[in-house]
């Protein structure tokens, strides 16, 4: 398998269901390390190659790894990497690094392990919408299985021993994709993201960098590692996750109930520009891309369906974009063929802006 | 109350630790909180700021720095990347990782998930002390059974080692 095969799937975290909407997607990752190794940016250049080589035969050969595939990060281009992150496969310090580090991938997308990351593995499992509990026995069954095989960096009292200490314990980190466009859009979006943060768990933008979240999705995640199971830090966090789609939920329906016209308005503007503009950025299209989602949550537009949305949202990543189109475009040219990209899919899909 | 660090603005973020019933303390101000890239969101700045506030730079003589003997980290490059360097490191530096650990999970104790071995050997580490103690209190027949269960946790044990040579 190439990179360029991935294209033509849809990625492994868009649903291709028409999902209820608010929770996008659900993910787990486990960080583990192997007993008797430095961590990977302690270790020289040979031995990181020489343990990368290890763990991949090891990963490899797990059965609930279905049709495994290895992407060494020493051989893909800038390019290449780019669509992994842009599909949530590799983080960005992933992304950074050579030869010595790489990515096992099941061929579903579902179930991936970065090897020589920060920690010498990454075990991460991810579905579309609210599935964190069969996320996590997926991930879960992956790592009983490679413990067999891998004899684990573990105390009794710290439990698995990480890199950073921020993920010592269980290392694990459930979190989920939400969207929130109606606590956006009746300004109570900030005050819940503050209240997350009071009850321990970390928020941030989906897309876009620090604070700033593009098109209303937040990633939520659990903080604390030590101290908990695993199946109470996943329980609180669906139990935190019920809560603020409940208060979704009602904000919408305040929003239908007594802005109707504002919200009529957003989502008819988005699909003008949509369906017209000539330039787009990715944060621009997010954002619209955003509004029309929400339209067609409400009920408000009709036509399009939301894994067509989802579709239309990562193809139009940079990454993407520029692998469809065969060569490497400035940020301006990518404007250009994103806006044509998505007029494209929208007069398809009978959206003229007339 | 001023800021402990640059003593001169008023102290509005105050940090407290508890290792082994010692209570320490710290209070500083916004700017020195914000300089030191303090950010209650982000548990990774939480670390940076914990091992960055301890002891001044200077106070630290290279010489008697304390290293790690298997991966050679220095308590110096811990600090500075607030990662550590190998599995060793957290027995190396366990005095500086205790109130890092408690301020950022409020606990130091893993609950949850262990690799089968290890679950084994602790499950065997429980019983013969549970064992020591019946005979200790002179309950011969509770320690009987004890040892029994004993013996069937060692032969698991051995096998299951024996099965993960095999692979």
């Amino acid at each position: 398998m190439i990179v360029d095969e991935l294209l033509k799937k849809p990625g492994a975290w868009l649903s291709r269901d028409d999902e209820p909407g608010i929770i996008l997607s659900s993910r787990v990752r486990l960080a583990r390390n192997v007993r008797g190794v430095p961590f990977p940016a302690q270790a020289r250049a040979d031995e990181r190659i020489r343990s990368c080589a290890t763990l991949r035969d090891a990963c490899n050969s797990v059965p609930s790894l279905v049709h495994p595939f290895f992407f060494d990060m020493g051989s893909l281009d800038p390019l290449d990497k780019a669509i992994l992150k842009e599909r949530r496969l590799i983080s960005r310090e992933l992304a950074e690094k050579g030869e010595g580090s790489g990515l096992i991938v099941a061929e579903n997308e579902n179930t991936a392990i970065m090897i020589n990351e920060e920690d010498h593995l990454r075990l991460q499992a991810i579905s579309p919408g609210a599935d964190i509990l069969s996320v996590w026995k997926r991930v879960d069954a992956v790592d009983t299985e490679l413990e067999s095989k891998i004899d684990y960096a573990f105390s009794p009292r710290l439990g698995y021993l990480t890199s950073c200490p921020s993920n010592v314990g269980t290392g694990l980190r459930a979190s989920v994709m939400l969207h929130l466009p109606g606590l956006h859009l009746q300004g109570e979006a900030e005050a819940v993201v503050r209240g997350l943060g009071k009850i321990g768990l970390a928020v941030r933008g989906l897309f876009g960098e620090g604070s700033q979240a593009f098109g209303s999705m937040f990633q939520v995640s659990n903080q604390v590692t030590l101290g908990q199971d695993e199946e109470s830090i996943i329980k609180h966090l669906v139990t935190v996750i019920e809560e603020v789609v409940g208060h979704e939920r009602n904000a919408r329906m305040r929003l239908l109930e007594n802005r109707r016209a504002i919200v009529m308005d957003k989502v008819a503007r988005a699909v003008g520009i949509l369906a017209k503009a000539r330039m787009l950025s990715s944060g621009e299209a997010v954002e619209l891309l955003s509004m029309l989602r929400m339209g067609v949550e409400f009920g408000v537009v009709t036509g399009v369906r939301l894994p067509e949305i989802n579709e239309i949202m990562l193809t139009t990543q940079p990454g993407h974009l520029q692998k469809t189109e065969k060569q490497t475009l400035g940020p301006m040219e990518r404007d250009e063929v994103r806006a044509e990209i998505v007029r494209r899919r929208m007069s398809d899909l009978g959206f003229t802006g007339d | 109350m001023k800021c402990e660090v640059c003593n001169s603005a008023e102290a509005s973020v105050h940090f407290k630790q508890v290792v082994d019933g010692v209570v320490r303390e710290l209070y500083v101000c916004q700017g020195c909180a914000a300089k030191n890239g303090f950010d209650v969101q982000s548990p990774m700045a939480l670390t940076d700021f914990l091992f960055g506030m301890g002891v001044p730079e200077n106070q630290l003589d290279p010489s008697s720095e304390k290293t790690c003997p298997s991966c050679n980290m220095t308590l110096g490059q811990f600090r500075k990347l607030s990662r550590l360097g190998c599995a060793r490191c957290y027995e190396t530096f366990s005095e500086q990782l205790e109130p890092v650990l408690h301020a950022m999970h409020r606990s130091t104790k893993h609950v949850g998930k262990m690799p089968a071995g290890e679950k084994l050997t602790s499950e065997i580490v429980a019983m013969q002390r549970a064992m020591e103690k019946a005979v200790s209190c002179e309950d011969f027949e509770e320690a009987a059974k004890l040892r029994d269960v004993l013996h069937t946790l060692k032969a698991d044990s051995v096998q299951g080692n024996e099965g993960g040579n095999d692979q």
